[in-house]
This record gives C-alpha cells, structure tokens and sequence, in this order.
C-alpha cells in the first residue's frame, strides 16, 4: 500500500525562475525504508518539506495516506502522519528540558496530560534516551541530540519519518547511534523511513534507493541495483560505498567477481572462491 | 566574572517549596516584595529576616548560597549605604568637612541597605526554587486572563522558554566566533573604544546571520512538529492548584500580616 | 615547520564542578612538511588540542614548540602566533562578516599589517588555491552556496600564508563531490606551498587517502601514532573505540585471516585493485 505519492509534481521557490522540481513522480510505500539520494541542490531538502505540507507544490499533487497536502484543513493531521527531522539538532528543539521537548508536538495537537506523559516515556525509550528525560538538551552529544529530535517526532505516532541528512554534523558513533535508531523504527514500529543522506554506507542499509538530480529521479531500484551504475553515480557527484568501488574495479579488469558488492565480507568470500 | 551571578539560576532540590505552584510562587513573590517597601521600623525586617530564613530551610537552598547572590551587587550596596549616610538631614553626629554623618543618615542607610538584601533575596527565591520552564508556564498561566484584552500570553511564554533554550547556544556561538577571528589576528581587546566597537563587527555579523539562520530553521522545525499558536494546546506538566498550596499561602499571609503589624507596633513605641 | 609537543594536559574549568581534563599528556612530534591526519571522536579533544598550537588555548601543563619558539610556560612565545599557525575552524564559513568575498579574504592579512599590494596579491593567490574565480571577489560572501562559502572562509587563512596549516574537519556537511573538491584543494596547496598539514577528520577513507601519518586522540589522550601502516595495524584498537580503519584495509585484512598472501598496508581502493590483481598473477 503507498503512504505518500508525488504526482507530476512540480516546484520552484518564489524568489527564483529556476524550476527545483518538475513533473516528479514517486511513490513509497508503508513500512518501507528509502534512502534519498542526491548532490547539494538536487532538491532532495525540498521535497522533504513538500512531503508534510512546508512547502506546497507549484504544479501535481502530494499525498499522505490519502490525503492532499494542498488541503489546508488536513495540514495537522498531515504533519502528525509525516514528521520531519532535520540536519541541525540544535535548530530543533524547543524545550530546555528533554521531556519538555518531546512533549511538544503532543502538546500542540492537544492530547490529554495523562497521555503525553505515556507518549513521551514511550518515544524516549525507543531512541534509548529515556534516563536523559529530565537533563538539558545542551549537555548531549551531537547523537543524543539527534536521537532526542527524532524522539521528539515519534511523540507524535506518526507512520512516516523524513529524516534530511540527519547524520551529517555528526561524528561516526553519533552516526551510528542514529541510523540504529531509525532502523528500529523501521524494523520493530514498522514506521516507514525516508532518508536523506550523502553516506553511501547508510544508503545501502535501505530497502530502496532513489538518486535524484536536477529536480528528477535519476535511478531507483534497490541498493545493489543503483551501486552498479557506478559510473554514472560518480558523474553525478555522488559516492559508492568503498567495498562496492573496489568490487567494480576488479570486475573491470577482469577479474571475477561481482561488480556490485556492499559488503567486506561478501567480498573477500568471492575473491577466496576464485583464488 | 560571569558564574559569580547566581540571580536568576535555579538551585535543584526536592522541597516542598519547589513543588509549590509557580502561579502562587510569583504572586507570592510579589507580595514579599511590596512588603519590603511597607516596612516602617526594623522590628519589620526582623519578622521578614526570620520568615526568610524560615523560606530558605523550607527550600532547602542554604543561606550562605542565597547571600552568595548579593556579591555581584556590593558595589552598589556600598554607594547607596553611602550616599544615605552622608546625605540625609537631621541631627549631626559626627562632622568632617563637608561630610557630616546624622542620626537621620545612619537609621536611612541602614534602611536602604536591608531593602536592597531583601529585595534580592525575594526575587532570587523564586527563582532557585522554579525552573525557568515551570516558571514561564506559570507566568503564562497567570497572564491567560489578559489575553482577552490583547495580552499575547501564549506567545510571551513561548518567547521566554525558546529564549532560555537558545542562550547557551548562543554563548558557545559567541566564542567559538571569537576564537575564528582571533586565529585572524583580529584584535577584540586593544585600542580605544572606537577601535574596540569596530572590533565587534567581525563577531556580531557572524553571530547575527547565524541567529536568524537558526530562528528560521527553528520555525520550520515547530511548524513541522504540528505548531499552530496557542488555541487547543494542552500541557505534559499542568499546573495543579492542590492543598499544600492553599497551606504555604496562609502560612505567608500570616507571616506579611505579622510584618506589616509591626508598623502599628513601632508607632506604639 | 616543525612541532613538538610535550607532556601537555589542559584541565577545563579547574575546581569548578564543570571542572574536566580535557587533554591528558599528549606527547607528539610532526615534522616539517608533513601532511598529518587527526582523528577521534567529538569531544575527544582534537579541537581543545588544535587550538593550543595556535596559542588561543594555553596549556595546563606541558611545552609546545613551533619550529624555534617556545610558545607555552612563562616567556611564550606567541606574537603573531595565529599568523604561523593557520586554524581553520569547523564550519568556517559561520565566521564570514565582510560585505564582500575579498574584504572578507582580506580580514587576516590586514589584521598583519601588510601593504595594499601585499594584502591584493595574497587574497587573489589564496583565490586561486581554493579554486574561486576572481570575478566572485566583490560579490557578498552571503550570497553564494555553501560549498564557495567554506572556500572563502579557508581561503581567509590561507591569505596569511602560514607555515602550518590546521583544518577542522573541513568537508563536514559537504556532499561527497564538495567534499573531494576541498580535499584534493588542500592536498594541492600543502604540496605548492610547502605547508605543514593537520588535517582533523571523523573518516578514515578521507584520512588514507591523503595523509602521510595519523594521530588518534581517545578521551583526551593519544592512544595510537604513526605512519598509517603503523595506526591501521591496530585495527582492533580502533574498533574498540568506535573507529575503524577504511573499508578497503578491512577487506584486506579479512583476506590476510584466511591465509591470502597480501600485502598488510593497503589503504585505497586503487592500491587494494592492484594488490588484488596480482594475486592471481
């Protein structure tokens, strides 16, 4: 079943000629896990914010679960179904205390106290932060920041999560925590995960990935589809996972093994069997 | 310099006082202060002086802390204490020159001197003993009455606690700021004022562009988490009017009342 | 340029409760001309330490020495320090105020007091180092992307022409084209301008693809140095501490476990393309 569809959508910003989007189409859906990739200025960012009603499109539609984000009376129930997290941890809570954070959302559609304290308990030990509930977001690590935000969006029950670029200020560990945590929601709340993200190691844990350039979908299929088109990705400026470079490259010269390969191991089994 | 301030900080605890209601808190915090300017006699401050002590074991932030928040103000403490000794007209003590010490003058700055204590003692209690959260929504709530003829008391509040979130952001900005430009070689503490405030321009560009950066990032974030303004929002922590609240008010009045009867006890003397 | 660092340690904030040791005796040498990667994790700190060799941090203890001076203890060294010494900050471009790209440029050099004609010939040379063309030089450094931005704010420090150069993780944010336009800039100007380089960085690949000798800071300490061969020979070190060496030596290493004659120091997917190739001769 699809929770969001892009139809001929078509986008530009008010102060610009320059088209972000045009005639895009795309479609997820439920429970699924996307990573979206894309260089700076692709308009990856732009239809995150398109995917919850911040931006609204010039031309085509967007829906969530149905509904039409052009619909101003839905616009809450749209964002409460499609959250968004963003780059910047600092930039996005509002609260000086951790469950004050995560309460805001609940608190802004209204739910009753009693609830919101379930709900916010229940979001922060599902991002592994619940001992921190009571510290001040400004003595977390950049991770914890992160992993608070997306605890923040989860208050909300939503069944989708659009994370843009949420690692990229963070170092490996706070990485690593963050894409831990939205694997389980995916995994084990069956959220439907939509990640940006300029880490090709992170893109190849997705079910599917999407390559977008100048406003279009330039490849999408599943990771080790859209790893083999090496060189097509690097002209676009964008990256392949090293192991999969490397596996390219042998089966360039001839050597036989797969040309796309996401992982050591797999790699170093291959090249064991033909030794 | 910067951490002697302890006006305004919070001093974590698990009294009973910290659990009162921030609404009763404020408003009791005001009578506290009017009171001090009632006080007629120094039988007064000595009530006030036992009630506060009272507070401080109640709250269990210690006096020496509570004192600690008058450091940053001695200087002042000492010009008014001063001026009032050496100015006031009455009966002549003790002369030199033109400095003339009276009756009138001593009685006055020490007056002045326990009114500027209390007065900060007062409002610091409110504040040790009341996040700033707590306190912000407690103001808010008090203030929701006024909505009605305009007061955006939603919006205040929401103000006041974004405000508090993003001052430790901003002072880390600040030096990470003025550690870039000073690998720069820009020179912020040398030459005269004019020099000085030019100094500044290198600083607060990259602070000012990185707060609207922020502000604007932040908006879309709250948007995004369903941020709609104040109208049918609802609260993880309400605030609950319970009975320990209505006690601590007696109790306070009782104490005020007392204060204040000691005027009518000083004019029977 | 060289540097020597001895015994340092920097305690945050002493007797305060916020009191904590931030750099634990750090013992380290580079040499002149070095191109040097330091790696560890946030708050590990590689900023505490990268700003002590700059002078805007003084020790706790300890002595560093640039080249000939003395820049810690009682007679430091360190007038005009910032300008030997080039730090370049994380995220620069948010210390960009200048009404245009070259006044901006022209920041540090005027602060050193050169003459016009120096600081004109300095700001276009740092221009073309980090390959902006000259027609940007009177635009608004506000008014163009964040991938110039960050060349602007680099090219800031480059104007100073110091002897050594420190970047702080200077692709953080950067797409992987941005990214290796910036690294393959900054390898060109450590070789055109004899610098010597400290490059702080999260990622290993970054890190094996362009420097000569590693440093791994944990916790404020150093607990591994050397050449690369000499740091990627500690794999389970590395991992123990949530770093790892770049996926290519990983592979190698595995193929190492099952008795394939490989060589041990192969940190690039070209190397690893040929080392592999030979093995079946």
């Amino acid at each position: 079943m699809e929770i969001i569809k892009a139809e001929n959508l078509t986008f530009r910003y008010e102060d610009s000629a320059k088209k972000v989007l045009e005639q895009f189409h795309l479609t997820i859906e439920k429970g699924s896990f996307t990573a979206l990739l894309g260089h700076n200025g692709s308009g990856k960012s732009s239809l995150a914010k398109l995917f919850n009603g911040i931006l609204l499109p010039e031309g085509g539609s967007v829906y969530v679960s149905g509904m039409d984000t052009k619909n101003e009376e839905l616009l809450l129930e749209i964002r409460k179904n499609c959250g968004l997290v963003f780059q910047n941890p600092d930039n996005q809570l509002v609260a000086s205390i951790i469950e004050d954070d995560v309460a805001f959302a609940p608190e802004n559609l209204g739910v009753p106290s009693g609830e919101i304290r379930e709900r916010v308990d229940d979001a922060l030990k599902c991002v592994g932060m619940y001992e921190y509930r009571l510290r001040s977001p400004h003595h977390l690590s950049g991770g914890q920041k992160q992993r608070v935000a997306i605890a923040g969006i989860v208050a909300m029950r939503p069944s989708v999560i659009v994370l843009d670029e949420p690692t990229a200020m963070l170092d490996p560990k706070g990485r690593k925590e963050v894409v831990e945590t939205i694997l389980r929601l995916n995994r084990d709340y069956g959220i439907t995960a939509i990640l940006i993200t300029h880490n090709m190691e992170e893109a190849a844990l997705a079910d599917r990935v999407v390559v977008m350039e100048k406003g279009k979908i330039l490849l999408d299929g599943t990771p080790k589809e859209i790893f083999s088109q090496y060189e097509m990705l690097k002209q676009t400026g964008l990256d392949v996972p090293q192991i999969t470079e490397l596996s390219y490259k042998l089966h360039q010269a001839g050597f036989p093994v797969e040309s796309c390969i996401l992982s050591a191991d797999e790699l170093v089994e291959q090249i064991l069997r033909v030794l | 310099m910067l951490k002697d301030i302890t006006i305004g900080q919070y001093y974590p605890s698990e009294s009973v006082v910290h659990k009162l209601d921030p609404r009763l808190k404020i408003v009791l915090s005001f009578i506290y202060i009017v009171a001090i300017f009632f006080i007629k006699n120094f039988w007064g401050f000595l009530v006030l002086g036992g009630l506060t002590i009272a507070l401080s074991y109640a709250a269990k932030v210690p006096m020496k802390f509570l004192l600690k928040g008058l450091k940053p103000l001695l200087i002042l403490m000492t010009i008014t204490a001063l001026l009032n000794l050496f100015m006031t007209d009455g009966e002549i003590l003790w002369k030199w020159g033109v400095l003339r010490v009276t009756k009138e003058g001593i009685v006055m700055s020490a007056f002045m001197l326990l009114r500027i204590v209390f007065l900060v003692l007062g409002t610091s209690f409110l504040t040790y003993t009341t996040t700033p959260i707590t306190l912000t929504s407690g103001m808010e709530s008090l203030l929701k009455p006024f909505s009605k003829i305009g007061v955006p008391a939603h919006e205040i509040a929401m103000m006041m606690s974004i405000a508090l979130r993003f001052i430790p952001t901003l002072i880390e900005e600040t030096d990470k700021i003025m550690a870039a430009q000073k690998a720069r070689g820009a020179a912020l503490s040398e030459g005269n004022i004019l020099k000085r405030a030019k100094a500044l321009v290198p600083i607060l560009i990259p602070l000012f562009v990185s707060a609207f950066r922020r502000a604007d990032e932040l908006a879309v974030a709250m948007e995004s988490r369903c941020y709609h303004g104040g109208n049918d929002r609802t609260k993880l922590k309400e605030l609950k009017y319970q009975k320990k609240d209505t006690i601590a008010l007696i109790l306070f009045v009782g104490a005020i009342a007392v204060i204040l009867l000691c005027n009518l006890l000083g004019a029977a003397l | 340029m060289n540097i020597a660092v001895e015994n340092l340690s920097y305690i945050y904030a002493p007797e305060t409760p916020f009191e904590k040791v931030a750099l634990k005796d750090i013992n380290f040498t580079i040499e002149s001309g070095e191109f040097v990667g330091l790696i560890g994790h946030s708050g590990s700190g590689k900023s505490t330490l990268v700003q002590h060799l700059n002078g805007l941090v003084k020790p706790t203890s300890g002595t560093i020495r640039i080249g000939d001076r003395v820049i810690t203890g009682k007679n430091a060294d360190t007038k005009g320090l910032c300008f030997t010494v080039g730090l370049v900050f994380q995220y620069p471009e948010q210390q960009l105020f200048a009404e245009t790209i070259y006044q901006d440029i022209a920041f540090g050099p005027s602060n050193m007091g050169l003459s016009q004609t120096e600081i004109d010939l300095r700001v276009k040379t740092a221009m073309e180092l980090v390959g902006l063309s000259p027609e940007l030089a009177g635009k608004s450094p506000f008014s163009v992307s964040g991938g110039q931005k960050r060349r602007v704010a680099i090219a800031g420090v480059l104007a100073m022409e110091p002897k050594v150069l420190i970047l702080d993780e200077p692709t953080a944010g950067l797409d992987p084209k941005g990214r290796d336009e910036i690294l393959n800039s900054i390898r060109k100007i450590h070789k055109q301008m004899d610098m010597t380089v400290i490059l702080v960085s999260h990622s290993m690949e970054d890190v094996a693809k362009y420097c000569d000798k590693l440093l791994v800071l944990n916790e404020g300490e150093v607990i591994l140095t050397g050449t690369l061969a000499e740091v990627f020979h500690h794999a389970d070190r590395l991992s123990e501490i949530g770093l790892s060496v770049p996926q290519v030596t990983l592979a190698v290493h595995k193929l190492r476990e099952k008795g394939v004659d490989i060589p041990e120091n192969i940190f690039t997917v070209s190397d690893a393309v040929s080392a592999i190739l030979q093995l079946r001769g």
